[in-house]
């Protein structure tokens, strides 16, 4: 008997027990929607917990001077990064490339002085999927040009300064050649991220005015931030552009910059990784259980077949054309059932805020605020993981009843009954 | 960094006219005889511009070796240290802590903008950076970017002068200043009463952009010494601080006593 | 007794079948003790890093601390207090807080300072357990510190150097000392390895000028008395200062850790789901296979509740075997995984609102890890084994005999 009979007989032999087969169907299924869930959930909301992070840290890629991440300093800077911004903009999978500049200064207000953490931007080269501290503005408004005179401050750090829209700020830093300068700002904005340590230090400036108090020329920086479309993409990108001109700076990827929050999304992936694995195994065994008292119970059926000159490959063979065909309902049915709750979490998502009580404050993991409303997307690439895992676990499971009844000797299964 | 005390006190304008207490020492360098001299009249266009020159260039000039006592009162504790000062122009001083006991030999350096303090106790010499900068000095009201910043206030602010009251029997002239657009001033406007007789300041009041009084500075115990005026008496008063101030007293002032730059060195702060 | 005697025997008669059966079972219930063990490790290993090693179960302030730290903003008579706390079941050590800049060779830093008994804090604190190098604070040592792993970095210094404090005391004189390092934290939270000085109650006092008073008490409770029950009472305790639960000072973090709990509930339910659906499947197969024996034995005259104790029986026997083949295997994994477990960032660590979260994911075991997968399992398959059941107890024998 040939392939295509052995795939006939077998697709008839799934559908003899109904049953059976709806609840091998219906576990696999299961499977299926638990996973794309699971995996999705993660997908989206670390992916949208990198591409916040991007915007905080400079990037899903960063380019800064070599040693600027061992001790920070505007000496660290570097002179120009045309080429490198040219290249990163050629670049297929980067969206935005944005220059930064940052450093610590003291500000000081009639009332009182403190630290800060200085960041410079160009207000028309920033939004708020580059720079996501724009989203948390709570008051105020964003700089109109590079060479505006307004200073935007985190909630705590205003607080602290004793400081109103409008009013005075004066901030002093050690400038490129270790003197120290000052310039004046006026409060133009409030951010209020909810992270103790961004509303308690950060301080927004636009990029010529702090460029200009810090010496640098006029296409100077610390940081070049490269956005991509996809984080998963960030490492390619990185590795195109160190290869080539890099104006002397050294590229990092997000996860290299923001090694706690890598830490943390990885513990989170791990996590989801080993659900994943139980739910695969657990759903194996269930489909190894089904298959093999299906086998066990046909053993004189495949004796009959045998007797009549069915080969040991041929048994072999018809089993797993089972298992295969329980697979592939099996994930038809898994898509059924998984459509309607992905696209619903897709489009609408879940709002875990009413779920934890809260007031609406957003989460936030390693500084890096969390969007309440929970989406689900799943990548491509995890999707097909996800088909391909639960195919070959079923695939597997039929491994040993399918040997079992291709062991079959008609003698055996005579003295059997 | 020094929360508990840390409080801008007069940035720029107190360094400029002298009351950081590293350049006070040389404060009254200046020849009041020669100011009154080169002083245009009051209507006279340049005679604002001159006056500012005047505040500006008062601690222009040589070297001073000082003894004095500094008398700080907050709402937890007062206390008073004698001092000894050496300094030369603006750009060099070096003060040093006599009394009390524990803190003898605590002292600090400054060369140009940079601040360096030497702790008696442990041995080390610390340099002052970037935060520290708003630390508060020596405990006082004064904070350690009140030592070294410098600037001329013509380059800073707008001034009108009018006549002001009289200060302990004085005749003033009221200097209002008023923060150029960008000038990097915290203060919405500073008051500098000015004697008429000596071209010396006697009152500085500084205020926030709404208006309000924030700081007070005032000089007096006005002494000659080596033919120089200079106020013997300086009390800083931080207005939204109820009762808390700094007073600094001179016992004793020298003026020419010949230090050289090489005076001011690391060494120096350590071995005193 | 018969009963009993038939359905031993039945379980025996097809190892097999009976094999496949108990295999499914053993493997649900492993994969439960390993995931419950997994998930009361995730969430003790969170709040233990939270509250274990840095904010306590809830920490006493004087009043307007808080709000506005200064160093005389004080408790004025914390052993007063912390002898009431030790009346009242709750243990508290008292802390004393303060700020200034460290300084060692060339590099500075501005500093939190944090002064505490060593022996009494130990008692509510287990930021002792977090040392990486070196050795925690010894009141015989009153020289020695232990400062954050970021800022001996910063620093420059390790165990055995010198670092210089300065601040001011709060006699408004140049607060200066000379301390050598005793020990460096691991990850405790963003303040502590960027910032924090620990030293001994005495140095403090010394150095600060402080004889008496302090800023903060940690409060651990009795482990009974409920969180918002114990802060309440706390209040009590201590008039005129401000008692807060470690979910009022930190609500951010809390409302992290509660959602982290319930997804990690939800992740639970999830596989318990899943154990269901195997035990469902494997429960269906092995009693409708054999409907047509349930069918001769109806036949013979046994009635339906006959049939259904035969099947429970036969159910039970399997269940208890699959419960020890189960703990049997868990056993040794579970003890891997509480003493090795799966570290996740070795080299980077992790930090979630500037908490720091150990990388190390271990399991948490207890008695609770066992027994609760048990009588979850044997109640699933209770239920699931009531469908079929149902179906053989009332089968016609024609039809059963019929049955495919």
């Amino acid at each position: 008997m040939k392939g295509p009979r052995l795939a006939t007989l077998a697709w008839r032999n799934i559908w003899r027990n109904r049953r059976r087969t709806a609840i091998t169907l219906f576990s696999i299924a299961f499977g299926v929607l638990l996973a794309v869930l699971f995996t999705g959930i993660g997908d989206s909301t670390y992916g949208q917990m990198i591409d916040h992070a991007a915007g905080l840290g400079g990037g899903h890629v960063v380019a800064q001077h070599p040693d600027y991440d061992e001790t920070p300093s505007v000496k660290k800077s570097l002179k120009r990064a045309d080429a490198l911004r040219e290249r990163a903009l050629a670049d297929p999978d980067v969206t935005r490339v944005v220059p930064r500049v940052s450093g610590a200064a003291m500000l000081s207000t009639s009332a009182n002085s403190t630290g800060a953490v200085l960041l410079g931007i160009d207000p028309q080269a920033e939004d708020k999927d580059t720079l996501g501290i724009l989203e948390a503005l709570d008051a105020g408004e964003l700089f109109a040009t590079a060479d505006d005179k307004g200073i935007i401050l985190g909630a705590t750090l205003a607080e602290n300064l004793d400081v109103e829209l409008g009013k005075k700020v004066v901030y002093t830093v050690t400038d490129k050649s270790g003197e120290m300068t000052s310039g004046l700002a006026r409060l133009r904005g409030i951010v209020r991220t909810g992270s103790p340590t961004v509303d308690g230090a950060i301080a927004i400036l636009p990029m010529n005015r702090l460029r200009e108090l810090l010496g640098y020329d006029a296409g100077e920086l610390t940081q070049l931030a490269i956005f991509v479309d996809d984080n998963r993409d960030a490492a390619a990108v990185r590795d195109r552009l160190a290869a080539g001109e890099t104006d002397g700076a050294a590229i990092l990827t997000w996860d290299e910059a923001q090694p706690d929050l890598a830490g943390f999304i990885k513990m989170k992936t791990v996590s989801t990784m080993i659900l994943e694995v139980i739910i695969t195994v657990l759903i194996a065994a269930g489909i190894f259980n089904t298959l093999f008292v299906s086998v066990m119970e046909r053993l004189r059926e495949f004796g009959i077949m045998a007797a009549i000159g069915f080969s040991s490959a041929q048994l072999f063979g018809l089993v797993l054309w089972e298992s295969f065909w329980i697979a592939l309902c099996g994930l038809l049915a898994g898509v059924l059932v998984t459509a309607y709750p992905y696209y619903y979490l897709n489009q609408t998502g879940l709002d875990f805020t009413a779920m934890m009580g809260g007031q609406g404050e957003s989460l936030d993991v390693a500084g890096v605020a969390m969007d309440p409303v929970l989406y689900v997307s799943i990548y491509g690439s995890h999707a097909a993981v996800i088909a391909a895992a639960i195919f070959i676990a079923t695939m597997a499971a039929g491994l040993y009843p399918a040997w079992r009844a291709g062991r079959v000797a008609p003698v055996e299964t005579i003295r059997i009954v | 960094m020094f929360k508990h005390t840390s409080r801008r006190a007069a940035l720029h304008l107190l360094a400029a006219i002298g009351v950081g207490v590293g350049a006070l020492a040389v404060t009254l360098a200046h020849p009041v005889v020669a100011a009154a001299a080169k002083l245009p009249s009051a209507d006279d266009p340049r005679f604002i511009p001159a006056l500012l020159d005047a505040i500006d260039d008062v601690h222009r000039g040589d070297s001073s070796h000082a003894l004095m006592q500094m008398k700080v009162q907050t709402k937890h504790w007062t206390r008073s240290m004698a001092m000894e000062s050496w300094s030369r122009g603006e750009e060099y001083s070096l003060v040093r802590i006599l009394e009390p006991k524990k803190e003898r030999g605590t002292a600090t350096l400054k060369v140009e903008d940079d601040l360096f303090t030497y702790l008696s106790k442990t041995g080390r010499t610390i340099k002052i950076t970037g935060a520290m900068m708003g630390g508060s000095w020596m405990g006082s009201h004064f904070t350690n970017d009140d030592l070294v910043k410098s600037t001329r206030l013509a380059d800073e602010f707008e001034a009108k002068a009018a006549d002001g009251p009289a200060i302990d029997g004085e005749a003033t002239y009221k200097l209002t200043l008023v923060p150029k657009p960008d000038a990097p001033v915290v203060w919405g406007k500073i008051e500098v009463e000015v004697r008429k007789s000596d071209l010396m300041p006697a009152r500085e009041t500084f205020y926030d952009e709404d208006g309000a009084a924030v700081r007070l500075l005032e000089f007096s115990d006005f002494r000659v010494v080596n033919g120089r005026t200079f106020p013997a008496r300086m009390k800083m008063t931080p207005l939204d601080r109820p009762g808390e101030y700094t007073e600094i007293r001179y016992a004793k002032i020298e003026f020419d006593v010949g230090l050289e730059r090489e005076f001011f060195t690391l060494q120096r702060l350590q071995s005193l | 007794m018969d009963t009993f005697k038939l359905a031993w025997r039945n379980v025996w008669r097809n190892p097999r079948r009976s094999g496949v059966t108990i295999a499914a079972t053993s493997l649900a219930l492993f994969v439960m003790i390993f995931y419950s063990g997994l998930v009361s490790g995730y969430l003790s290993g969170m709040e233990r890093n939270v509250i274990d090693v840095e904010v306590g179960d809830a920490q006493i302030f004087a009043e307007g601390y808080r709000k506005r730290p200064s160093l005389y903003t004080k408790i004025d008579d914390p052993d007063a207090l912390l002898g009431r706390l030790d009346g009242a079941g709750f243990k508290g050590s008292a802390r004393l807080l303060g700020s200034g800049l460290a300084a060692a060779g060339d590099n500075s830093a501005g500093i939190l300072l944090r002064g505490l008994d060593p022996e009494r804090d130990a008692a509510v604190s287990k930021v002792n357990t977090q040392i990486t190098a070196g050795a925690w604070l010894d009141p015989a040592a009153p020289s020695e510190v232990v400062i954050g792993k970021r800022l001996a970095k910063t620093l420059g210094v390790g165990v055995g150097d010198e670092l210089v404090v300065l601040s001011q005391a709060a006699d408004g004189s140049t607060a200066n000392d000379l301390y050598r390092v005793r020990g460096v934290l691991g990850p405790v939270s963003d303040p502590v390895d960027r910032a924090t000085v620990f030293m001994n109650e005495d140095a403090f006092r010394e150095l600060m000028v402080f004889p008496e008073g302090a800023h903060q008490v940690l409060v651990r409770k009795p482990a009974a008395l409920p969180l918002p029950e114990a802060a309440a009472e706390l209040s009590a305790l201590a008039p005129g200062l401000e008692a807060k639960s470690w979910k009022q000072i930190m609500p951010v973090v809390a409302s992290m850790l509660e959602t982290g709990r319930s997804a990690m509930m939800v992740m639970f339910g999830v596989v318990y789901v899943a154990i269901g659906i195997i035990v469902l499947n494997a429960m269906l197969m092995a009693v409708f296979e054999r409907i047509r024996e349930f069918g001769i034995l109806k036949a013979l005259g046994v009635g339906p509740g006959g049939v259904l104790r035969l099947i429970f029986i036969e159910t039970l026997v399997q269940t208890v075997i699959a419960i020890l083949i189960g703990v049997a295997i868990s056993v040794p994994v579970n003890y891997y995984m509480a003493t090795v477990g799966l570290d996740l960032a070795s080299l980077s660590g992790m930090s979630i609102l500037g908490m720091s979260m150990d990388s190390v994911w271990r399991s948490e075991i207890t008695t609770q890890t066992y027994t609760q997968p048990i009588v979850a399992l044997t109640v699933i398959i209770l239920l699931a084994v009531i469908y079929p059941a149902l179906r053989a107890a009332f089968v016609k024998p024609l039809d059963a005999i019929h049955h495919q």
